[in-house]
């Protein structure tokens, strides 16, 4: 199959005469221009560039001056007299034209007005700028005049130069215009063109980068913002700044100081700075140069992408790390690759990330030439026209300005970078080159957040009410003086007064004091939530002494814990309580209700307080080793919960329902804030309430603020949802872990709250010193519900190793300090000082709580919490993020909460996926099922980052504090594999045949073929099994794939309801859009498209082919047309009309055309996809000569035939040698003796070396005889960077269809594996979605 | 993989003391923040926080004024 030059309908068979049979001549292109060539065949030609070079004239202008030097540069660079030939199989050969003259376009725009003329001269440059490389020189001159102005442009094709190029090309213009006009006689033409010259090996270069690239280390990047379906748009943005002639100048000494250039000093901040964002040393970066030097440079593209891997490390110096970045990039030049050659030899399926080989690079521009006036009063200047690299996630460009000036632009992909975090990195990069005008300073003392930004997002919730210096007990009782007859807790049918309250806690204080208890003393409350407890609480403040809450019914192992490590001496419990406790012998136990109180007074002991005084003493919940007291004191306590209060707005008309329990701090704030203003709590009664009866207790009390534990707010919104029925709450507050998205825009959803607030608090930093308050409705993206800024006197840190501030949206740990932190751990000061460490923002001395929490700040301010800093676990070399894995579980449906952990106790280690069933009905739950799940998420993430199980729980184990209890998570039955034996003859025969063509011990009737390891060449040997087993039984292949399972496929074949020969697979048979037909290329069954079929979502019904290697019923003497036309007439049969969709990857594509063609009105077809469909390499096309050495071709010819007389195959390889042309015959043995392997003779099997190959040959003899004619079908084109770097021949189908668009490029994939690329698989659904778009109106 | 709480690189870390004379750690060679005086001890993490755990018994700050007294 050739291009379609001079097609006609008769003649869809060629002959040999038709095509150019010349032996190729001249230099073949670069690989960087091989880019070029093929960007410019899928329609891409602006992605290369468009470069031109452009020039003012002043003055005089003598047109027959600019044609003389014109002929002069040409003269002077023989690359712009370069001409392209394209031979048949897509080989592209270029060759010095000796006598071409540059083309000078002369127009007169002289009846325009000025902005008409400039609006002309770029629409004709615009057009000066599309090439036909066959026909055209790869340069042209435009000069236009409107009145004196005139305007000069050279547009150079990309494939002969770079913007080192378009700079001497300038220089050299103006020097030679005024040249000509001084009579200066012209040098010798140059026909020179090294950089065309074939290169030696490069196997030692590769062999130095293989050995680089194996050491670790990460792509510098800036962080993405969205994931998966990120480069659905493809678009570019771009920011840029201007460094003043006093900045600029501070870099040049700066790089002068380091003794390098200014480019590398610009280069070596974009990696410090690419190093702070992605929190890696060891990066990989690029940077766009000429490898050879410009000095050595005769013109031409010879800018390249050079990998630039280097070590930083923060205690480096801004000069060390000029260094390093300059020997790496030294290094990169002595072992210089084409980038197109590493990126592929360095290629790795990396679907996730979907970046290409070298995602950041640098570029620099000096400044363009200077003007220049000739004697006779002409002055020629140099216009910008800069132009960024387009090939990279992230292109810094730095370009100096000849005032001294210089830009620096960030151009990236839209979809993939935030376009403000891009702003704001350029800044930073500003800053970094500010800090080094000392060039001795440490990478880690370059602040790049500005001081100003960092008090901005480290700012508390503004409130400037100064703090009463009361303690919290304090402020309590003098609510309770003013009016004691007010309600302050209810408590099942029980109403405690606050003049109950304070009397209860006076009188029992008394006790307590008398019994010892007194300032820095722990009194252990060991009570069930109640009245009582609340009462016993104050007390215990009241006699100065601090409280340690012991939950009676927790593990009694956790409470003599801490009892003992906290030195308790003072407990108070009652009788019925008294037996669950053990403390020390020493220990004075009170029991409440043994004690008589009415003795004692019931006014306050009115004991000072001091501000740093102990008021509490709350253990961790221990995840790691044992539990640990963290002592709270009473000041920072009381402002805490005073601005509490203020943040959550309350007053005394507040009616809390608090839900937390007492062994968390949080549950004392949630009922000392509302008693400290004068307002009321309602007091569940039970540990646990229903929905039901929380709802019932809201309403009965009038409930007006509610706080609950994370975990119990998803059956609370789940029970509203379904009735329908949430009281009305001015403010829902909730926190112990992070809320995911689907849970709060349920809750927010569900119940009828004003505000939500979600609260965030190591113990360490006093119950809640974060929390994120937003109105109902609010939405957020990410993957848990932000957690907002500090709450009264403290300051939220984002920090990285060095305790540097984060940039916004950049991972780091969470610090919390200020007025608001614990005074340590009880009796471990080695931990305190660890997890407590010096402030460094704090001017008056500090501390900063280390949480061990990963967060990033939002462009907001807020912070949103990321993971445990010791939550990342490593599994087989890859460093894996549970919370990456526990998104994408929650993104499943059915799918309430979920955990992942890597655990131990599988026999080797594993990851296993936890999941609570989501909400629903009964049945829903019952029908969540985690292989299932499993299932899902293989096509989700990467292989090593999914679960090996995935275990489906009612509820997940809590912890003391409500928090998921991950060391009780149960480690996964190994679930023996289900197999269900056969129940008919027939299955026990299937049975059978499975067993043996996968070598599977055992297999059951209701497992998946394509699960339990079958593909399509296993298919394939179970269908001749068959047919062997039952001569009778009608059965084809496409039934293998309908039906997966032996179960169902015997009930086909028992029913003679099989395909019986047809060729339709169902790859998704229910939905309401058009039907997606999807045609195989070669080798391809339909299970390659089942990623993208999921994607494409359950409303979208998809069916594949067969593809004709597969068919049972194939003969030799077969054409395109004919194998097409078995697929059109399915399509015409099966789509009745309605709209429909093709897709055709690889040689499919050309099917899928031709189905098209053929089809013509019969379908309304509104999209051909075309994935990666490439035409006929030179391997085999029609018309591409092979060359052998001498003898080569008759050394070949005998090792083929004495092959192919004893291959097992030898009967079929007769049939094809036979049918090949004499043409076709020097191409076959070219061809294998190209191919390494040598020939193979492992046939006949399906799936042995010698049948694929036989296929790709036989295939190759079918559709070289091929020939498309034009066809005007809807045709979007995608294209794998890796084909483009390898220059694929790419078919350009807007040469077929004037409805053809250019292709999209999908980076970071391959002709392979493009169809599982996430990134193609929204791209793809967008197109299908916009060529959709009539229908959807037509249907309103 | 990142450790709570800074100090990359197990880099030599000395004894910090603040006014109330809580301790805690400090990479060595780092400007000291500010209300921060030196303790005079350096060495690994682990053998400054073992001097920590020795010479820091009583966490209560050290002005009585700021905290209850203690009757005992």
């Amino acid at each position: 199959m050739t291009r379609a030059d001079r097609p006609t309908e008769a003649d869809t068979l060629i002959s040999l005469a038709d095509v150019r049979a010349e032996t190729p001549t001249g230099f073949p292109l670069t690989p960087s221009q091989r880019r070029v060539w093929a960007l410019a065949q899928i329609g891409n030609a602006a992605l290369a560039g468009q470069p031109a070079v452009e020039l003012s004239f002043d003055g005089p202008l003598d047109t027959a001056t600019l044609r003389a030097a014109l002929d002069r540069l040409a003269a002077a660079h023989p690359a712009l007299r370069l001409r392209f030939r394209q031979y048949a199989g897509g080989r592209v050969m270029q060759s010095l034209d000796a006598a071409a003259v540059l083309p000078l376009g002369i127009v007169d725009l002289s009846d325009l007005d000025c902005v008409e003329a400039d609006a002309e001269f770029a629409r004709l440059l615009a057009g000066d700028a599309q090439f036909d490389l066959e026909t055209d020189l790869p340069a042209r001159a435009l000069l236009t005049r409107n009145g004196m102005r005139w305007r000069f442009a050279l547009s150079v094709h990309p494939i002969v130069c770079d913007a080192a190029a378009l700079r001497t090309l300038a220089g050299d213009l103006m020097a030679f215009y005024a040249a000509v006009e001084a009579g200066t006689p012209a040098h010798a033409p140059a026909d020179a063109l090294p950089w065309l010259e074939p290169r030696g090996s490069e196997d030692a270069a590769l062999a130095y980068w293989r050995t680089v690239l194996a050491q670790e280390h990460a792509d510098a990047a800036l962080p993405s913002v969205f994931r998966r379906e990120a480069r659905a748009g493809g678009a570019r943005r771009d920011v840029s700044l201007v460094l003043s002639l006093a900045e600029a100048d501070a870099a040049r000494a700066s790089a002068d100081a380091c003794g390098v250039p200014l480019s590398r000093a610009l280069l070596a901040a974009f990696t410090i700075l690419l190093s702070r964002y992605g929190g890696h040393d060891h990066l990989k970066l690029g940077a766009a140069l000429d490898p050879r030097g410009e000095a050595a440079g005769v013109l031409g593209r010879n800018e390249d992408v050079l990998p630039v891997k280097v070590q930083l490390a923060s205690g480096l110096t801004f000069r060390d790390a000029v260094a390093r970045v300059s020997d790496a990039l030294e290094a990169a030049r002595a072992h210089h690759v084409a980038f197109e050659t590493l990126a592929q030899e360095f290629w790795e399926n990396n679907e996730e990330n979907g970046s290409g080989f070298l995602p950041s690079v640098h570029v620099h521009r000096p400044a363009p030439p200077e003007p220049v006036t000739t004697p006779r009063g002409v002055t020629m200047a140099c216009r910008e026209r800069p132009q960024a690299r387009p090939d990279a996630d992230l292109v810094l460009t730095t370009q100096e300005a000849a005032d001294g000036t210089l830009a620096a632009t960030f151009t990236f992909a839209a979809d993939l970078l935030d376009a403000r975090l891009c702003a704001r990195a350029l800044g930073h990069f500003r800053r970094i080159l500010a800090a080094a005008a000392d060039p001795d300073i440490l990478l880690r003392d370059i602040q790049i957040v500005a001081p100003e930004d960092l008090a901005a997002l480290s700012a508390p919730y503004a409130d400037d009410t100064p703090a009463d210096p009361r303690p919290v007990h304090a402020l309590i009782a003098a609510h309770a003086r003013a009016e004691p007859g007010t309600p302050a807790i209810f408590h099942g049918d029980a109403v405690w007064t606050r003049g109950e309250v304070e009397r209860f806690a006076n009188r029992l204080a008394h006790h307590l004091i008398a019994s010892g208890a007194g300032p820095e003393r722990c009194v252990a409350v060991a009570l069930r939530r109640s009245p009582e407890a609340i009462g016993a609480i104050l007390a215990v403040l009241k006699a100065g002494a601090a409280f340690i809450p012991v939950e009676p019914d927790h593990p009694a192992r956790r409470n003599d814990h801490i009892l003992a490590d906290a030195g308790v001496a003072l407990v108070l419990t009652t009788s019925a309580l008294r037996g669950k406790i053990q403390p020390a012998a020493d220990t004075l136990v009170i029991e409440l209700d043994r004690i008589d109180l009415s003795g004692l007074p019931d006014t306050d002991p009115a004991c000072p307080i001091g501000d740093r005084q102990l008021a509490y003493v709350i253990y961790t919940s221990g995840s790691t080793g044992a539990p640990k007291g963290v002592a709270v004191e009473h000041g920072p306590l009381s402002r805490h919960c005073q601005a509490t209060a203020r943040v959550y707005g309350m007053d005394e008309t507040s009616r809390e329902l608090p839900f937390l329990p007492f062994s968390s701090d949080g549950g004392h704030e949630r009922w000392m804030v509302p008693l400290m203003l004068g307002g009321s709590i309602v007091l569940p009664d039970k540990p646990l309430w229903t929905p039901e009866e929380t709802f019932a207790a809201m309403r009965r009390h009038g409930v007006n603020n509610a706080s609950f534990p994370t975990t119990y707010v998803q059956q609370l919104a789940e029970w509203a949802d379904a009735t329908g029925d949430a009281p009305p709450v001015r403010l829902y507050s909730f926190g112990g872990e992070g809320m995911a998205q689907a849970t709060f825009d349920l809750f927010s959803r569900a119940l009828k709250a004003e505000w939500l607030i979600n609260g965030y608090g190591p113990t360490e930093t006093i119950m809640t010193p974060m929390v994120w308050k937003v109105r109902a409705g609010t939405s957020f993206e990410g993957m848990y519900a932000p957690i907002g800024r500090a709450v009264g006197g403290r300051r939220i840190y984002v920090l990285d190793r060095d305790l540097n501030p984060a940039p916004v949206g950049v991972t780091g740990e969470l610090y919390i300090g200020g007025d608001g932190v614990a005074r340590g751990y009880v009796g471990r000061s080695a931990a305190t000082a660890e997890r407590f460490v010096p402030d460094p923002f704090d001017p008056d001395g500090g501390r900063l709580y280390a949480s061990g929490d990963l967060a990033r700040w939002r462009e907001d301010g807020a912070v949103e919490f990321v993971g445990r800093v010791d939550h990342q676990v490593k599994l087989r070399g890859f460093r894996i993020e549970p919370g990456e894995i526990e998104a994408a579980l929650r993104t499943l449906p059915g799918v309430s909460e979920c955990a992942v952990l890597l655990r131990h106790d599988t026999g080797q280690p594993a990851l296993v996926g936890y999941v609570v069933a989501g909400w629903g009905t009964a049945g829903d739950r019952a029908r969540t099922d985690g292989a299932e799940l499993r299932r899902a998420l293989a096509r989700m993430l990467p292989e090593h980052m999914v679960p090996s199980a995935v275990v489906v729980l009612d509820r997940f184990p809590l912890n003391a504090n409500s928090k998921l209890d991950r060391a009780a998570l149960p480690a996964p039955a190994l679930a023996p594999l289900d197999i269900v034996p056969p129940a008919t003859p027939l299955e026990t025969a299937l049975c059978a045949i499975w067993r043996e063509v996968l070598g599977l011990p055992a297999v059951g009737v209701r497992q998946n073929f394509f699960e339990v390891g079958g593909n399509s060449m296993a298919a394939l040997r179970v269908l001749g099994r068959i047919k062997q087993a039952r001569p009778d039984a009608v059965v084809a292949i496409a039934d293998l794939f309908n039906h997966q399972t032996i179960r169902a496929l015997a009930a086909a074949i028992e029913s003679g309801a099989g395909a019986g020969g047809g060729q339709m697979i169902h790859l998704r048979s229910t939905g309401t859009r058009p039907m997606l037909y999807c045609f195989p290329g070669l080798l391809v069954s339909t299970r390659e498209y089942v990623k993208l079929v999921d994607h494409l979502g359950p409303d979208q019904p998809a069916t594949g082919f067969i593809c004709y290697s597969l068919a049972e019923d194939k003969s030799r003497e077969v054409s395109v047309t004919e194998i097409t036309a078995r697929y059109a007439d399915l399509v015409r049969t099966h789509s009745k009309g309605q709209p429909c969709f093709f897709l055709g990857w690889s040689w499919g594509g050309l099917l899928a055309y031709e189905a098209a063609r053929m089809l013509g009105e019969d379908i309304d077809l509104k999209l051909i996809g075309m994935i990666d469909v490439c035409d006929m390499d030179t391997d085999f096309a029609i018309g591409a000569i092979p060359r052998f050495g001498p003898g080569e071709r008759d050394e070949l010819e005998l090792r083929v035939r004495a092959w192919a007389a004893r291959t097992p195959m030898a009967a079929r390889w007769q049939e094809l040698l036979e049918a090949m042309d004499p043409l076709a015959y020097d191409q076959f043995l070219r061809f294998v003796g190209n191919s390494p392997e040598g020939l193979p003779d492992d046939g006949p099997d399906i799936g042995s070396r010698e049948h694929t190959f036989w296929v790709l040959i036989d295939n190759a003899l079918i559709f070289r005889r091929h020939r498309m004619l034009p066809h005007d079908a809807p045709i979007q084109p995608w294209a794998a960077a890796d084909s483009l770097n390898r220059g694929l021949n790419l078919i350009d189908w807007r040469q077929l269809s004037r409805r053809a668009a250019p292709a999209e490029i999908i980076e970071g994939t391959t002709h392979l594996h493009i169809i599982g690329a996430p990134a193609f698989h929204a791209r793809f659904a967008r197109r299908l979605d916009e060529a959709m778009g009539p229908l959807t109106r037509a249907a309103e | 993989m990142m450790q709570s709480g800074g100090s990359p690189e197990g880099g030599q870390q000395e004894v910090v003391i603040d006014r109330h004379g809580r301790h805690s750690l400090w990479p060595q060679g780092r400007a000291l923040p500010a209300g921060w005086t030196r303790a005079g001890f350096a060495g690994s993490r682990a053998a400054c926080l073992d001097h920590i755990g020795q010479v820091w018994r009583d966490q209560r700050p050290l002005a009585p004024t700021e905290a209850g007294h203690d009757p005992r």
